[in-house]
């Protein structure tokens, strides 16, 4: 039990580290700032924490009704702001033209 | 059919006053995802020394898929769609401190990923040759990309 314990936490300290580079690196190219956000693949919303708080509106698409759901759960109950989660494909997209001043492809192109 | 690029293009706003030289960027594609070569396995011994053991491997059709992404980023580059705004990479590691938990997190997390017999076999050898204290890492490198819409 303490084992895994250790192991879980050994894990979790890494994921977190590298998370708070790419949170980092993220910062330095991108400006967030009153944006209107589309992440593609958003998956489980692990990149969406680092800037939806930023962003005016930030809308999430996944073709993986699953993963939509995690999503949701951890983005509901942990982050502040204007999040919309849709199950949509990246290839078609159900979005005006120009609709958005960033899009975000997470680990998903 | 349509790539998702070229949607991405179509959706996110031209910024025609926009600084190339200069993040951060207030418009644009953002594309991270890991770089094409396999995440290295390592085993860190307790003197912080580390020994290869081997590679987590692709086991269906994602190498494929990720040189066709790597091909289209490179198209849209060419025919003037985008403009590379930025790059940067980072290395992400994973640690685990058994292997049983290197197996499952691949099992679970990377569906196309798995790590085959011979380097589990090489990493358990590993484990059992060294001091308490070692641990399992995943090396691999993420890419990030900033493309800018280069006309409307």
């Amino acid at each position: 039990m303490g084992t895994q314990r250790n192991s879980e936490e050994l894990a979790h300290s890494s994921e977190l580290a590298s998370s708070m580079i790419e949170k980092e690196l993220l910062g330095l190219l991108v400006d967030f700032a009153g944006a209107k956000v589309l992440e593609v693949g958003g998956g489980d919303g692990r990149l969406t924490k680092h800037f939806a708080t930023r962003s005016t509106d930030t809308v999430v698409i996944d073709p993986d009704i699953s993963e939509l759901t995690a999503a949701r759960e951890e983005l509901s109950a942990n982050v502040p702001g204007n999040i919309t989660i849709h199950s949509a494909r990246a290839e078609h997209l159900p979005y005006p033209d120009e609709s958005f001043d960033l899009v975000v492809f997470s680990w998903s192109l | 059919m349509v790539h998702a690029l070229q949607e991405a293009w179509r959706v996110v706003r031209f910024a025609p006053n926009y600084d190339f030289d200069k993040p951060p960027f207030r418009s644009g594609v953002l594309d991270i995802r890991p770089q094409t070569a396999d995440p290295m396995i390592f085993v860190r011994l307790y003197d912080g020394r580390e020994v290869h053991c081997g590679t987590v491997q692709y086991k269906t059709n994602a190498v494929a898929l990720h040189t066709k992404a790597e091909n289209y980023v490179q198209l849209s580059l060419q025919e003037g769609w985008f403009i590379m705004g930025a790059e940067r990479d980072f290395e992400w590691v994973d640690k685990y401190d058994a292997i049983d938990d290197l197996i499952e997190s691949v099992e679970e997390d990377w569906p196309s990923r798995t790590v085959d017999e011979d380097v589990a076999l090489r990493l358990m050898q590993v484990m059992q040759d060294s001091m308490p204290g070692a641990q399992i890492l995943i090396r691999q490198r993420i890419g990030l990309r900033m493309l800018q819409k280069a006309h409307s």
